[in-house]
């Protein structure tokens, strides 16, 4: 799929929660994740050589984005191969017995939810994934402060190490 | 966006969960939900009157399956106006200093994340999403479905007379 993988770039952050049974180990996260919009991505495919022009792909994505919640609204979840099934659920508060069940007041939400191909060719679950990653710890975050006064700090890895 | 609304239909089921505290109670939970194929909904957005072709929007969910896992394997989220945000996370085990961090053997998994859009005119977060929706109880859950014994009675049979549930069917009848 990736002919020249770019890195996931990870850094690893201290638990600082005095009260977690993981207090004072490091984890990994993802490093300064960006978000690109939906014109960069129908950019993106265009420069793969695709037949499809920017337009199309654009015109293709609105229908989408349009079709997918309508169906969720419905009950129906959606496969798109490849990637996974976008599907609904509902958040609901729990009543003694079923007739005490009001929808407008015990339905707190409806939610779309995706969960990622599992199937053998396009297996995206989380281990499977990894394998496609080419994986680099590139910081290392300390932190000063708690809730809005964290503050983060990043020292490239190797730095950190020597 | 929905001119004729179709309801989304709901099952009340019980927790059965000794440990819980919510233990005995009802809550809901979307009944006997579907799932349709690529090629359905490619069929479903020609239905709609759209100038593209099945063959177009098939061709371009294949593209955007190839893309959107290769750019999360980088690190970067992509945001589908109207839809959501896709980005990665990832799982690994905690060291007791960075040093000791090994990412083939500490690392556990990179996952494709979703979250729903949620700007002033698209959004389609938990709350927003209820709105938009026409709810209607249609059955109550009795039994298990690892059990083998899941029963579905129509909601309206089921409040009228709880203690006897017997003409029920497994089919979901509107009540």
């Amino acid at each position: 799929m990736v002919k020249n993988k770019a890195t996931l770039r990870i850094a690893l952050r201290q638990n600082n929660n005095e009260d977690s049974k993981a207090f004072g180990k490091w984890y990994p996260e993802i490093d300064q994740s960006e978000t690109i919009s939906m014109r960069a991505l129908c950019d993106h495919m265009e420069s793969h050589g695709s037949l499809y022009t920017r337009e199309t792909i654009e015109a293709v994505i609105r229908k989408l984005v349009g079709c997918i919640p309508e169906l969720a609204q419905q009950g129906i979840g959606v496969k798109l191969e490849g990637l996974g099934i976008f599907y609904p659920s509902v958040e609901s508060d729990g009543v003694d017995k079923p007739a005490d069940y009001k929808v407008t007041k015990h339905v707190k939400a409806v939610h779309l939810r995706f969960r990622p191909d599992s199937t053998d060719l396009d297996n995206l679950t989380s281990k499977a994934f990894m394998k496609q990653c080419a994986v680099e710890v590139a910081n290392v975050i300390t932190t000063t402060g708690k809730g809005k006064t964290l503050k983060k700090m990043r020292t490239p890895f190797s730095l950190y190490t020597a | 966006m929905v001119k004729r609304k179709v309801s989304l239909k709901l099952a009340l089921y019980q927790n059965k969960n000794e440990d819980s505290k919510a233990y005995g109670k009802w809550f809901a939970k979307v009944d006997q939900p579907q799932t349709i194929s690529t090629r359905a909904l490619c069929e479903h957005i020609t239905c709609h009157g759209s100038l593209l072709t099945t063959d177009t929007i098939q061709g371009v969910i294949t593209a955007l399956g190839r893309c959107i896992p290769e750019l999360i394997s980088q690190g970067v989220g992509v945001k589908l106006d109207g839809l959501g945000i896709f980005y990665p996370t990832i799982a690994g085990k905690g060291v007791e200093k960075p040093a000791d961090f090994n990412v083939s053997s500490d690392l556990e998994g990179v996952r494709i994340r979703f979250r729903g859009d949620t700007t002033a005119l698209d959004n389609i977060s938990g709350p927003k999403l209820k709105k938009d929706c026409s709810l209607e109880l249609t059955s109550v859950l009795q039994g298990t479905e690892s059990a083998g014994n899941l029963k579905r009675i129509p909601y309206g049979q089921y409040v009228k007379d709880p203690g006897s549930p017997s003409g029920a069917d497994e089919g979901t009848q509107n009540p």
